[in-house]
């Protein structure tokens, strides 16, 4: 309990990658699957700049006059990771969506259990 | 400032869970937004001013953009006033 | 050093460049120039694995900074035979589909396919020469984008509801596979494979090494066993890889799960290191879950009324196969390499051959509809026959020699009781999923091979396409190759193995 006290952050980070899994694989609208896909990539994000923080130190960003000694900084390696993902998330979000607008304009729900049903239905008729 | 972290997290963990039971999806794209502001000061507390000016931009600005755009495209939303309470309906009839 | 170590950074460039010049070119210059790619990619590859056999492996920074703190390539022999059968792969299906692909797929948006198609290629080949954790999720990322957008390029509603459930479990591995990746970093504190390994072995030496790290190896395995099929998640499989275009169908079960299984391969054995795998139980689990997909796997496809659909669940069964060669440790995993190879090119083959009988029946896919295919459409039935001999076993075939790499290497190491039984139940599930391959293959094969009588439906002559009868042609002299003379191929697989670590 200790631990988990003094850890919040990677606490917090877990629990939001947990609630954004379940809603992606549970929920049966597809445009909160696509919302618990982002908040399953915001708790990993966290997670990962929880790693290079250290408290009381600075943001790794020097003026032109400074002397850059490194022990006054956090690590800035997990940042340009944290970068990466966010874009890698973004785009999977878009592509997401226009799954999402395709699927609508054919079957008219956003409920994936119905699209499944319609989709049976058609297929019974059609062989 | 621990206090205040603390309290943004708490937010943040609260916003994730009602985007799960928010029954309008309008309603649950403004909560994923509301997290994604809550995101960039957790950010900037977290010493990342470069994370922070990329979540804003990115998760605030384009991500709900793109979702206002979906719903728009799938006439989800109304405009008019008058008819906010009957979409809504319809708009609540439709997912379940 | 010679010009040669270039050549991995010179194929992913070009296929960079590629990408983006087919994005607004129009689609004949698009398939020629993706056709030259491959072709490309091929030599370099062959030429890489003969110059790796000689020099053995090769570290190529990417930068004016050393490991740690630098971007790395490492090829060694094992690498270049897989860069060199993946364009292979990829340049027969492109040109075994190309009748369906004009067909298929609207004719503005053609030439995107082959942006897909290169930017899936391109993918694969980092995936094979990176040794850094984070650009191999960066890539894999890349290929999940790349592999939706096959998916649902052809533009049915049931395709598009595939799509996204496919998308969904992709999805889901890709976010365990990044946490696990998190706590790799936050344990070792480098993202370089080559150093990771070293701290990690630190680490079990001081005997730390149980809860954490034994953690984030289930989790990267997971992740990459849910992409690529592993047992119990499977059944997303029928519909994704059979409702598609022919090279969407080829490129989906015979590249891209191997690229999943091939970024586990490098992490089990250049990351964690397999003396410490072998310490946790991960092996063992990935063996059970392989003999399970074998059977099971197996006993779905025979109860698909559907041509495409049982070929599809047939690759499941295939991929528990290579799950189960992983499993055996490093004298395993030339047998797992060796069916890598097999079944791209049989599974390849298959589709493309199955999607032409199923137009030679009039669009109608149910079993009942297609006999006599095979008497039409001669090319068709030939190759048909030709794969599924090979994946049931029959000698002269590629399969017949893989099934045998397994029996004899699950039996390299029989010393204490659980490695006798180990090598029981490979045994006995091959043995099994033989019998069961055999049930549904044939019954296709003498299906399409039935003379149809009078008053059955009529079969229509396909139209004679010469691109389907070279790669048909192309595809069966290479199982036939691997299964006459598969001496050399087999040792540069083993000595690669022996460089990877």
């Amino acid at each position: 309990m200790d631990l988990l006290l003094s850890r919040y952050l990677e606490a917090v980070a877990i629990i939001l990658f947990a609630i954004g899994f379940s809603i992606l694989l549970f929920n049966r609208n597809l445009m909160k699957k696509i919302m618990g896909l982002n908040i399953m990539d915001t708790g990993m994000y966290l997670l990962l700049a929880s790693i290079g923080y250290i408290e009381g130190l600075d943001a790794p960003v020097g003026g032109p006059n400074a002397e850059h000694i490194y022990t006054d900084f956090i690590n800035p390696i997990p940042a340009g990771l944290v970068l990466t993902g966010i874009v890698v998330s973004v785009s999977v979000t878009a592509i997401m969506l226009s799954l999402t607008i395709r699927l609508y304009s054919r079957y008219h729900t956003l409920n994936l259990d119905e699209i499944f049903r319609k989709i049976q239905k058609d297929e019974e008729e059609g062989e | 400032m621990i206090v205040f972290k603390i309290l943004l997290l708490v937010i943040l963990v609260i916003c994730a869970i009602s985007v799960a039971f928010v029954k309008n999806n309008l309603a649950a794209v403004v909560v994923y937004m509301s997290s994604s502001c809550v995101m960039t000061l957790v950010w900037i507390l977290l010493e990342s001013p470069d994370l922070a000016i990329t979540e804003a931009a990115v998760g605030a600005g384009i991500t709900s953009v793109l979702f206002f755009i979906t719903l728009k495209k799938l006439q989800l939303i109304d405009t008019t006033l008058n008819s906010i309470n009957s979409k809504k309906e319809e708009g609540e009839s439709d997912e379940k | 050093m010679d010009f040669i170590i270039n050549l991995p950074l010179i194929t992913i460039i070009l296929g960079f460049v590629l990408a983006v010049l087919t994005s607004f070119l129009n689609e004949k210059i698009s398939r020629i120039l993706t056709l030259c790619y491959e072709v490309i990619a091929t030599a370099f590859g062959i030429i890489l694995t003969i110059y790796t056999m000689d020099k053995g492996y090769i570290e190529y920074q990417l930068g004016h900074l050393t490991a740690p703190f630098c971007n790395q390539i490492r090829f060694g022999p094992y690498e270049s035979l897989l860069a060199t059968l993946v364009p292979t792969v990829m340049f027969l299906a492109i040109i075994a589909g190309k009748l369906h692909t004009k067909r298929d797929i609207v004719q503005q948006k053609e030439h995107s396919f082959y942006t897909l198609l290169n930017l899936i290629l391109l993918a694969i080949l980092s995936i094979i020469y990176t040794d850094d954790i984070f650009t191999g999720f960066v890539f894999l990322e890349i290929l999940t984008l790349g592999s939706i957008g096959i998916t649902m390029i052809k533009n049915h509603g049931r395709q598009i509801a595939a799509a996204l459930r496919y998308m969904i479990f992709n999805l889901l591995g890709s976010g365990l596979f990044l946490l696990g990746c998190i706590f790799l970093y936050g344990e070792t504190g480098y993202l370089s494979m080559s150093y990771i390994q070293d701290v990690v072995t630190d680490l079990f030496a001081q005997g730390k090494g149980d809860f954490g790290l034994v953690i984030t190896f289930t989790l990267i395995v997971t992740g990459l066993g849910i992409k690529s099929g592993l047992f119990p998640f499977y059944f997303w499989m029928g519909d994704t890889y059979g409702g598609n275009t022919t090279t969407a169908s080829s490129v989906l079960s015979g590249l891209i799960s191997k690229g999943y299984i091939i970024l586990a391969i490098k992490m089990i054995y250049r990351a964690f290191g397999i003396d410490n795998v072998m310490q946790t139980e991960l092996l063992n689990v990935l063996f059970v879950l392989g003999a399970c997909g074998m059977i099971f796997g197996s006993v779905t496809a025979i109860k698909q009324k559907v041509l495409n659909k049982m070929v599809s669940y047939s690759s499941a069964a295939q991929i528990g196969y290579i799950y189960l060669g992983i499993g055996l440790g490093p004298a395993g995993l030339i047998a797992a390499t060796f069916h890598i190879m097999t079944h791209s090119i049989c599974k390849s083959l298959l589709f493309s051959c199955s999607n032409r009988l199923i137009d030679c029946s009039g669009k109608k896919r149910k079993f009942e509809n297609l006999r006599g295919a095979g008497l039409v459409d001669k090319v068709a039935g030939v190759g048909f026959t030709v794969g599924a001999l090979s994946m049931v076993g029959c000698p002269f075939l590629a399969g017949f020699v893989s099934k045998y790499l397994f029996i004899t290497n699950s039996m390299v190491d029989i010393s204490t009781p659980w490695l006798l039984i180990r090598a029981i139940i490979t045994v006995i599930a091959l043995l099994g999923s033989t019998l069961l391959n055999t049930i549904y293959y044939l019954r296709t094969v003498i299906t399409i091979y039935s003379p149809v009588k009078k008053n059955e439906v009529e079969l229509v002559r396909n139209k004679y396409d010469v691109g389907f009868v070279v790669s048909t042609c192309l595809f069966i002299a290479l199982i036939f190759a691997l299964g006459l003379f598969p001496s050399t191929i087999i040792e540069i697989i083993g000595q690669g193995i022996g460089l990877l670590g």
